[in-house]
């Protein structure tokens, strides 16, 4: 039975191998397509010789396969063309450029600070939430300052003497309907 | 597994379960029509499944450090799709129960059961949607487009399975039926939620195609387990028909491994039992099945492959979460290659 092991994965390793390369030649081949995306189809090892949606829920499944194309697209039509800001170019879809930023901690322990912005986010009106510490009751670090700078937006934190240590994370948010433009993140050694 | 490790998947599935369902019912409407759609759009869900699904999506995403808040509609995502997937499966199937209960096309007829599926299945774009104001345009955009490419290999698995079915195909091989497991099960099961738990966790910073591989082996091993069960599991806890599978029909690596070992006149009876309606094989069909499957080892085989695959899903679990700091949720991740094949 030890060949039953062994023989199993290889056979799985050598399917998922040969279904991972076909999926990076297809992506390669359709780096032109609209869809950006390569199509991962295989018709390997199918020795009813094709794809045959003879089944009554093979129609209702390409159906709601094609809504959700449809929905996709519809969705891609809301993210904006284009905004002018200052310092900021036009918001092309599927290659958003964060903002800059600058960030300038005050404390006495040594710690690393990370902001993500999530793509060519709008930086008027941002606000950063209370940062906590996830699974501990550390006390919270207050919200940072967020203030808007030509080309770039300036965090300012405070990080009190004696913080727990710990992994910390707030959200950032538009203050005008909340919606989540970022994160901050702290670490505290 | 240790009684420890076993009662952390316990907690983590029991909590994220709870948290996924509860949202999920919020996005059923309480309007009419509730007899024939919006009450019955909620009897999957509340019939008690595992939610594995949703809750590997959420483990993985705090596994980075994320709260639930930003993966948990993602998760309803998943879990409406799962429930609207299984409605439409015991449809094809032709089962008779679902977690120990009359299939929902049993109790409801056809008609309605395919309603409630479809239904379910474009509901799950809401969540995903609402993901917006919570993670952003572009992220939610690529969830979508991820959602997507989920739903089309899962439809193209269920349909080697429908189609090797109807034209009774007997020569699938392991290789055959290990790819058709990759798209039917796994990318609905494991691939998907890691990678979204991935994409969410991380951020886009880590290539999400690095979670096929642990998808891959996690999930193959637990349809595997599955099969298994129809055959060798408890009754009650199981809550299907047993030894259902092979009065489907259905291609597992128990038959597949039977038909491979088989003399030529039992494959030829094996053929003939195949090519019968469901409703047309005999319990003494039935029985011989199993029978040959007991002579020729086969239950003990897809065991030892069923162990061999969570191996090597642990394996890929080490490679691609390892970096990962000490946390609940990565425990729960790492014992999952062996709860997939302990599991009753």
């Amino acid at each position: 039975m030890f060949g039953a092991l062994e023989n199993g994965v290889r056979t799985a390793y050598s399917v998922i191998d040969e279904y991972i390369r076909r999926g990076q030649e297809a992506a390669g081949g359709m780096f032109n397509n609209s869809n950006r995306r390569g199509t991962m189809s295989d018709d390997r090892g199918n020795p009813g010789g094709g794809f045959n949606p003879w089944n009554p829920m093979a129609m209702a499944t390409e159906q709601w396969i094609a809504a959700m194309r449809m929905w996709s697209q519809a969705w891609s039509a809301f993210i904006p063309g284009s905004f002018q800001q200052a310092g900021f170019g036009p918001f092309p879809f599927g290659a958003a450029t964060a903002p800059a930023v600058t960030v300038k901690v005050t404390c006495s322990s040594a710690v690393e600070v990370s902001v993500n912005m999530y793509g060519a986010t709008d930086t008027t009106d941002l606000v950063s939430e209370p940062l906590r510490a996830e699974g501990s009751s550390a006390k919270p670090i207050e919200a940072a300052s967020i203030v808007r700078e030509p080309g770039a937006i300036r965090v300012s934190m405070k990080v009190e003497t004696g913080q727990p240590a710990g992994r910390y994370r707030g959200l950032i948010r538009k203050e005008t309907d909340k919606s989540v433009a970022g994160e901050l993140t702290v670490v505290v050694s | 597994m240790s009684t420890s490790h076993k009662s952390l998947v316990s907690t983590v599935l029991r909590e994220y379960g709870d948290a996924t369902r509860a949202l999920l019912f919020q996005y059923i409407p309480s309007s009419e029509p509730r007899r024939y759609l919006y009450d019955l759009a909620t009897d999957y869900p509340r019939r008690g499944g595992r939610t594995f699904r949703p809750s590997l999506c959420i483990a993985t995403a705090r596994a980075f450090g994320t709260p639930m808040e930003l993966a948990l509609r993602t998760a309803v995502s998943i879990e409406m799709i799962h429930n609207a997937m299984l409605i439409h499966d015991d449809v094809e199937d032709e089962s008779e129960q679902r977690r120990g209960k009359p299939t929902m096309h049993s109790s409801q007829g056809v008609p309605i059961a395919i309603n409630v599926g479809d239904f379910l299945s474009l509901l799950a774009m809401r969540p995903l949607l609402d993901n917006r104001s919570i993670l952003g345009p572009e992220m939610s955009l690529r969830i979508l487009e991820e959602t997507e490419r989920m739903a089309r290999e899962s439809a193209e698995g269920q349909a080697f399975e429908l189609g090797w079915r109807r034209d009774n195909i007997i020569n699938v091989g392991e290789a055959d039926y290990l790819l058709m497991v990759l798209k039917k099960t796994c990318w609905l099961a494991t691939i998907h939620p890691s990678r979204m738990g991935t994409l969410i966790g991380a951020r886009g910073g880590i290539d999400l195609d690095h979670c096929i591989r642990f998808g891959f082996f996690l999930g193959a091993a637990f349809q595997i387990q599955d099969d298994l069960l129809n055959l060798d599991g408890d009754p009650d806890a199981y809550g299907k028909e047993m030894n259902g599978d092979i009065r489907e029909g259905k291609r597992t690596l128990m038959l597949i491994h039977v038909l491979a070992n088989s003399t030529c006149a039992e494959r030829e009876r094996l053929r003939t039992i195949l090519a019968q309606p469901r409703e047309d094989r005999s319990d003494c069909d039935i029985f011989w099945v199993r029978e040959r499957m007991d002579a020729y080892g086969s239950i003990e085989y897809a065991r030892q492959v069923a162990h061999g695959l969570a191996g090597a899903a642990q394996y890929e679990f080490e490679s691609l979460y390892g970096h990962l700091p000490e946390s609940r949720d990565r425990q729960f991740l790492a014992a999952l290659p062996t709860w997939v094949i302990e599991r009753n």
